[in-house]
């Protein structure tokens, strides 16, 4: 099969064989590009974990980038560099001009807004600037900060030997996926962010003597934040976000001894049911069904759980103020004119007759019904 | 026609053509063609994917009818024969730029990527040089290397459609609804936006002497197309349950943007793996066309295809220097995508009722 190869090759023979080599050196040659890309060595980048923004008086932000220190000694070192700006290259220029080297952001973890910058400035320069430059990925988490960043990050931890931009990563990522958290990360913010008929949330912390909490989750509208939802509601909200498999609820039995209830979800399940009207006449009608399976935690005070009926009592308590925080969460977001439920985005997937700004006109009037059905599968190992 | 005009030893087997087509329309375009086809009509991309792969479907069966119909193999020869002699060979010239253009968009759009994604710094000149000069010593071996290119092309890279699967976790389908939510004339505009990602399959017309048993290898041509229409499909159902449209809009290269959220354990930023693998498929984009406009230059200029190649090499260089980071690339572009329907399209559907008139003409005389 090869024969042809070997016949034209000993044909054409040396003449063949040195343009060959030519061709074989001037591609070799290529070899030498590489000394036109810069060269971006590890230990001569200084690499960012966590950046966060403030907004100063004067209407100019205060950045903060965390790098890590490496020394042997010590574990989890990190330093913190900020600069004042009006926008955030220059910030992170400035922020270079204080470091031995240049300052990159492509393992940028969390970035943390101060909640005055979210609400008066708004994210849109901010996501502009992140989603156009191709070294920053698409997974780093974004959150609002009760108070001031700068605060936040130069809290001084007990006992912890990480650097602060991870130990806030890993904070979030925990409460996403064990917490009460919705999860949410940059490609999820700017999808929210951008598209109509859905608006955005992210988590919303804040720093308490020694420590980092969750508080919250901050709501948006569209670029501009605008309030945020308490710890005790966010069970409720991400179990009408998202189906998970986590998350705790804790309430008060309403029996003779007030008894505290602890219930875990062992998996939450959300159906939007939504009955397109005709030609959108009559307001519309959406019904959230949430589904819980979950376990009971703690029953304190009580002897024991010994009826069924009592399970069914708290099934019945769980299913009645889960339906309410619902409604009222709902209840706020039309008061506020956000829809972090993307109610809009839902109902146009139904009917093509809505638009963004009729959805706009309606929504103030829709009819939102929230039901839950709770089911307690185990009780743990005592009676 | 009977024989082929073309030595049995520089042939390939008919089964290539699946990977020929394929790796010719699967290039740059499949980087970014959501963009365009998302501003035209939104969420109803996919029906206009499906009617644009069901068109080239229809043309590669037309192309083979016409060499079926034809006096010869040679689609200079065709184009002679049917529009006369100085016609003919103003066509070809035509068919030589049409496909050089296609080459250095392909250049042009693959140097944006690399400048925007990995090297800033990279002067484009010295870039597009060395890649030429890697597709002329692919051209030295004859077009069966070629062939062997678009195979491995295809072999090696069709693994990255795992990200499709990945992000899926991040996409949600009520971003695909409602369905059937624009007019017929929006649906051919979308039609205009899905074919263009699906161009280059035009450059079966140049190879098509170099098949063996040429007309056997159908078959394979139109799995070759079904392949690129079922990957434009999945790429673009999954870019519009992954982004919402705004954000389509103002995304450049959303299938390069929707690899940043994947993370694997042992690399962090795939989509800098992706672009560098991307030269695999660039290289027959650039290659298969290069080639073609070679060729056909060769029988109208009767030089060997060493100095057309060289001689368009040049030329697509010089056109490089002027179009890298130049506004009228854009302009440059648009003038191709319509040639492409006139010369592609147009042309061949008047040839085929050129060759049906001319023979039942010559049977009437006689």
């Amino acid at each position: 099969m090869y024969d042809h190869w070997a016949a034209a090759e000993k044909k054409v023979g040396e003449k063949t064989s040195m343009k060959h080599s030519i061709l074989i050196c001037l591609m070799l040659l290529s070899l030498f590009l590489t000394s036109c890309a810069q060269p971006r060595l590890l230990d001569e980048l200084s690499i960012s974990q966590a950046a966060g923004f403030d907004l100063l008086e004067d209407g100019e932000m205060k950045g903060f980038f965390v790098f890590p220190v490496f020394k042997s000694e010590e574990q989890g070192s990190y330093q913190i560099v900020s600069a004042k700006s009006n926008t955030i290259s220059n910030i992170q220029f400035l922020v270079s001009e204080k470091s031995p080297f240049p300052v990159v952001m492509g393992q940028v973890l969390v970035i943390l807004i101060s909640e005055k910058l979210a609400k008066e400035v708004g994210m849109i320069d901010l996501m502009n600037y992140i989603y156009r430059d191709p070294i920053i990925g698409s997974r780093q988490v974004f959150a609002i900060v009760d108070g001031e960043v700068e605060d936040l990050l130069h809290t001084k931890m007990n006992q912890t030997n990480l650097n602060i931009g991870v130990y806030l990563s890993d904070l979030l990522a925990q409460n996403m996926r064990n917490g009460n958290q919705p999860v949410t990360n940059q490609h999820i913010f700017m999808n929210q962010m951008m598209a109509k008929g859905v608006d955005a949330y992210l988590p919303y912390i804040k720093n308490t003597s020694n420590s980092i909490k969750v508080s919250g989750v901050a709501l948006f509208d569209q670029e501009k934040m605008v309030g945020h939802i308490p710890g005790e509601d966010t069970f409720t909200f991400k179990a009408m976000i998202e189906n998970h498999k986590n998350g705790i609820y804790e309430f008060r039995f309403n029996d003779k001894k007030k008894t505290h209830v602890v219930i875990e979800n062992i998996k939450s399940h959300v159906s939007y049911h939504i009955k397109p009207t005709e030609n959108l006449s009559k307001k519309p009608h959406i019904t959230i069904d949430i589904k819980l399976k979950g376990e009971l935690k703690e029953f304190m005070k009580s002897k024991k759980i010994d009826t069924p009926s009592i399970l069914q009592h708290v099934e019945k308590e769980v299913e009645k103020r889960v339906a309410q925080q619902g409604r009222d969460l709902v209840q706020s977001f039309k008061k506020q004119k956000i829809d972090p439920l993307g109610l809009g985005l839902r109902y146009r997937s139904k009917d093509k007759a809505m638009t963004p700004e009729k959805w706009q006109k309606l929504y103030p009037d829709a009819d939102v019904q929230v039901n839950c059905h709770m089911n307690i599968v185990q009780t743990g190992v005592s009676q | 026609m009977s024989s082929s005009s073309v030595k049995e030893k520089f042939q390939v087997s008919p089964f290539f053509v699946f990977f020929l087509i394929n790796a010719n329309q699967v290039g740059v375009g499949i980087l970014n063609f959501q963009t365009n086809l998302v501003r035209t009509i939104n969420n109803d991309g996919w029906i206009a994917i499906l009617i644009a792969g069901a068109s080239v479907n229809l043309m590669i069966f037309l192309i083979y009818f016409l060499f079926k119909k034809a006096p010869t193999d040679e689609f200079s020869d065709i184009t002679q024969s049917v529009f006369g002699k100085w016609l003919g060979q103003f066509i070809n010239i035509l068919y030589i730029l049409y496909f050089s253009s296609l080459s250095l968009i392909v250049l042009v759009h693959y140097m944006d990527v690399i400048h925007v994604w990995l090297f800033k710094e990279i002067p484009g000149l010295l870039f597009a040089s060395v890649l030429l000069i890697l597709v002329y010593y692919i051209h030295t071996g004859g077009f069966r290397t070629i062939a062997g290119w678009a195979f491995f092309s295809i072999v090696l890279t069709y693994w990255m459609t795992f990200i499709c699967f990945y992000v899926m976790k991040y996409s949600h389908i009520r971003f695909m609804f409602p369905m059937f939510d624009h007019s017929f004339s929006q649906l051919m505009m979308g039609v205009k936006d899905a074919s263009l990602s699906m161009f280059g399959f035009g450059t079966l017309l140049v190879y098509y002497p170099f098949i063996k048993k040429a007309q056997t290898s159908q078959k394979f041509a139109h799995m070759g197309v079904l392949l690129t229409t079922c990957l434009n499909l999945l790429v673009f159902l999954v870019s519009i349950a992954y982004y919402s449209s705004a954000q389509l809009e103002l995304t450049k290269w959303p299938t390069l943007t929707l690899t940043s959220i994947v993370k694997l354990p042992f690399i962090q930023r795939f989509e800098f793996i992706e672009v560098s693998l991307w030269l695999l498929l660039i290289v027959p984009n650039i290659a298969i066309p290069l080639w073609a406009a070679s060729r056909m230059a060769k029988q109208v200029f009767h030089t060997s295809q060493r100095t057309t190649l060289i001689v368009l090499s040049l030329l697509i260089l010089v056109m490089f220097s002027f179009f890298i980071r130049a506004t009228s690339f854009e302009t440059f572009n648009k003038w191709v995508e319509y040639s492409g329907y006139i010369l592609i399209y147009g042309l061949i559907a008047c040839m085929i009722i050129g060759l049906l008139l001319k023979k039942r003409w010559v049977k009437k005389r006689a």
